[in-house]
């Protein structure tokens, strides 16, 4: 019995030493992506773009579902996007709140005998509205169906060959879709998506619809979040789109080739992880096809979101997160290790497996095992202490380097903010995170979660823009 | 392996200690440099500024200022606000102050690879003829923002000669590159699209000819939109070539004149859909006679994007919107939606309403009210 928890406790430790190695390999990856980017866009004057015949055309589609805490603000951040030829198009999912009154106030919208190409089937367009302002503006108000219904809804009414798929409370950078679209632009032919850079709204200012100072949230949930954000699109997702495996494009900003979203049949309805989803089916899509493909991720693309602000929200959305995943893991199963797939299927799919989807269930069964194995004298207390120490720094390295690869945006250099930072560096692992690994546990044995939409309770970009 | 335990703790230790370091002094440095730069940069623009409106140019410039990147930034972006004799004026300061000739040794330097990589990306925006040679030079460079640069300063500068050579840089080079490279050729206009229709005519005789690149050169002539350029897009229009086809006839909505009508009839019969939906846009932009007729059989193909550009295309006709209300009854539902969808759009069934309602309306005005209030 004491070697068998001496063994668990080693495997536990190698699991962990892996999962760690690993984290910092993507770093050390995204760096160098960082690094030649950079230099990309270093004085490339990205605004000449704006009057370049060559931007493709961009459909901004955005579901929305009980939106109507700040709906009004996202439309208006995206129409001032910085672009030369895009339309906004809005599905507004059977909402129970005013978001469809809103909007009709907000844009002056009337009613139009639109016809809709019905690529991919969704549940029933009640009404198409147009703008008398002078914005690009489509209305879909269709029965409720859920978030991927409603975008599908929306990529059907999109009148450009592509699309960015985004949430309606998020605020757009000024020049994220240039940058995004800039990679399109570069190789046209093989780009079937975009992904961008997503970054918690909560604390900033938003005088105006733009991020004027970005700050780090007081609250440590949330700064958690903030911090979790940098390490995943800042330290892991420039190495994943090096490779041409970028694991997931956020439902936050996604830039998609219209005809290719349509091939694979859009959306799926009622996945709880419609992003991963969507983003694997393109892959096996064009891997099976044997299509010459990249699917890319562009830093510079930068998107505002707001993050779930107390635990219960959080608690939900993780929950939700977790039961998309294991549902990918499920539907991709013939992905895992298949060499067709390339390095999708041998290392990026085996990767979320096992650092994503077992993570969880490997770092709780090490909190069960590791105490019992020390009480009955097979680990000594002072190699649990230090393991503990040292799982604590280990984090905290990881975290440093991906927050030292995030000083390219030049964010949270004031000392307050530096101090917010490096204080949630060193107590995300006195708590916080063993609290998210709980309920990814909780997940995994049928936890209770959100709806399909994971309608969080949003005080919304106004309330965060009057609080500024 | 529990027993290196101590020793990886200590390193994992020292590693988050100066990584902690690096990461507040980082970020403490950054802060300074930005305010810093914030200061020197108001500094350089206000003197500029005074120069501007004085019609001044000093003797006595400061030295220090012809090799600081924030003055090259300020005079970049001036140079880009301002047109004309201010312009003029903004070269005669960079010229006296030294900066061309700086910018120049500074590209020179290969280390660090940054402060040329910014030297020369001034260099572009700033330059002068004499400069020319230099940034030819540069297109030979092994590195791919120099060259990128280095394109976008000829450019600037409409080095018309240098066309050939930079099209065949475009062919050997990564696809950013070429795309950025055929961004940066647009601004030359007008007497760059004969050069351009030279090497694409040279290029598609070549054996090992570069299909992108033949593209992106076609797509460059038509942002130009010259119309002298219209015998090479009418040949590439004929070509075996399905992308080649689709940019000519995309080309031709800005370049195509009458002599481009009865080629561009002939591709809405393509058998790519992308060549015809491309061909009703320019047929559209062109028009002519017959076209609007032609066009509206185009409303009845099997394509969505054929029917809907067919649609758009006829919205602009003179007479072209009678095809789309004909649409209207035909027995194509498809046809019918596209029609639809146009006289939506181009807001012929909300003035039909309107007239009905204010009591002046045709018979065919009640016709369309009575559809628009149906669907």
């Amino acid at each position: 019995m004491r070697q068998v928890l001496a063994g668990f406790s080693f495997a536990v430790w190698a699991y962990f030493v892996a999962l760690q190695l690993w984290l910092l390999a993507q770093a050390v990856g995204s760096a160098l992506v960082l690094r030649r980017q950079r230099r990309q866009e270093l004085f490339g004057r990205v605004e000449d773009m704006l009057t370049s015949h060559l931007a493709p055309p961009v459909s901004i589609v955005v579901p929305a579902f009980n939106e109507a805490a700040g709906i009004v603000e996202s439309i208006r951040s995206m129409a001032m996007v910085s672009y030369p030829r895009f339309e906004i198009v809005v599905a507004n999912d059977g909402s129970t709140d005013d978001t469809l009154q809103k909007l009709i106030e907000a844009f002056d919208l009337y009613p139009v005998p639109y016809p809709l190409r019905t690529n991919i089937r969704t549940k029933k367009v009640r009404q198409v509205y147009k703008s008398r302002q002078p914005i690009p503006l489509t209305v879909v108000d269709k029965e409720n169906g859920g978030r991927a219904d409603a975008l599908n809804a929306a990529i059907n009414a999109a009148r450009y060959p592509y699309v960015l798929a985004t949430d309606a409370d998020v605020i757009l950078d000024g020049n994220a879709l240039i940058h995004a679209m800039r990679l399109v632009s570069e190789d046209r032919k093989r780009t079937v998506g975009v992904g961008g850079n997503v970054r918690p709204i909560n604390g900033c200012r938003l005088p105006f619809g733009h991020i004027v100072d970005p700050r780090v949230p007081d609250r440590i949930i949330e700064r958690y979040q903030l911090l979790e954000y940098v390490r995943a699109f800042v330290a892991s997702r420039p190495a994943w789109s090096a490779i041409n495996a970028l694991p997931n494009v956020s439902g936050a900003f996604g830039i998609w080739r219209r005809d290719i979203v349509v091939a694979v049949g859009g959306y799926t309805s009622g996945h709880l992880g419609e992003d991963l989803d969507l983003t694997m089916r393109v892959h096996r899509y064009m891997r099976d096809a044997g299509q010459d493909y990249r699917l890319v991720y562009s830093p510079a693309a930068v998107v505002w979101t707001e993050v779930p602000p107390t635990r219960r929200i959080l608690r939900r959305q993780r929950i939700r997160w977790h039961r998309g995943l294991m549902t990918a893991v499920r539907d991709f199963r013939s992905t895992l290790l298949n060499p067709r797939h390339g390095v999708v299927g041998m290392v990026m799919w085996p990767s979320m497996v096992l650092f994503e989807y077992l993570a969880p269930i490997v770092e709780f069964l090490g909190w069960l095992a590791i105490p019992v194995a020390a009480l009955t004298g097979a680990v000594s207390l002072f190699s649990i202490a230090a393991f503990f120490v040292l799982a604590v720094l280990a984090g905290a390295v990881t975290s440093l380097v991906a927050l030292l690869l995030d000083e390219r945006f030049g964010y949270f250099n004031d000392p307050r903010e530096t101090l917010k930072l490096l204080t949630i560096v060193f107590v995300e692992n006195l708590g916080v995170r063993q609290m998210t690994v709980w309920w990814r546990i909780r997940a995994l044995f049928g936890g209770r979660s959100t709806q399909s939409w994971g309608n969080m309770e949003r005080r919304g970009v106004a309330r965060l823009a009057q609080s500024a | 392996m529990l027993s290196s335990l101590p020793s990886v703790l200590g390193f994992t230790a020292a590693a988050t200690v100066a990584l902690t370091v690096i990461l507040v002094v980082t970020k403490l440095v950054h802060r300074e440099i930005q305010r810093w730069q914030g200061v020197r940069s108001a500094h350089y623009l206000a003197a500029i500024g005074e120069m501007l409106s004085r019609r001044m140019v000093p003797q006595n410039i400061p030295r220090s200022w012809a090799t600081d990147p924030i003055f090259w930034d300020a005079l970049a972006e001036y140079r880009l606000l301002v047109t004309g004799a201010d312009r003029e004026h903004v070269d005669r300061l960079a010229t006296q102050a030294g900066v061309h000739r700086a910018l120049v040794d500074r590209s020179r330097r290969r280390f660090p690879s940054g402060r040329r990589l910014r030297a020369v990306a001034r260099l572009a925006d700033l330059a002068t003829p004499l400069q020319r040679q230099h940034l030819r030079s540069l297109l030979d460079d092994g590195s791919p923002q120099i060259r990128t640069h280095a394109v976008r300063g000829l450019a600037r500068l409409k080095d018309i000669d240098s066309i050939p050579r930079i099209l065949d840089l475009a062919r050997r080079v990564e696809p950013w590159e070429a795309a950025r490279i055929a961004d940066s050729l647009i601004p030359m206009g007008m007497p760059a699209s004969q050069a351009v229709c030279a090497w694409v005519e040279e290029e598609m005789r070549r054996p090992d000819c570069s299909e992108e690149t033949v593209a992106l050169a076609v797509r460059i002539l038509g942002s130009i939109g010259d119309p002298e350029a219209e015998p090479t897009l009418l040949e590439l229009l004929k070509s075996p070539n399905p992308e080649w086809r689709v940019t000519a006839a995309s080309a031709l909505e800005r370049t195509g004149g009458p002599n481009a009508i009865e080629p561009l009839l002939e591709a809405i019969d393509d058998h790519a859909w992308q060549v015809r939906a491309r061909a009703a846009i320019s047929l559209g932009a062109i028009g002519g006679p017959g076209v609007a007729r032609a066009l509206a059989g185009l409303l009845y193909d099997p394509v969505w994007w054929v029917r809907q550009n067919a649609a758009s295309a006829l919205a602009d006709l003179p007479g072209g919107t009678d095809h789309l209300i004909a649409a209207l009854d035909g027995p194509d539902p498809y046809a019918t939606d596209s029609a639809l969808n146009q006289l939506t759009i181009s807001g012929v069934l909300a003035q039909a309403a309107e007239r009905v309602r204010s009591g002046v309306a045709s018979e065919r005005d009640r016709r369309l009210a009575a559809v628009a209030a149906s669907t």
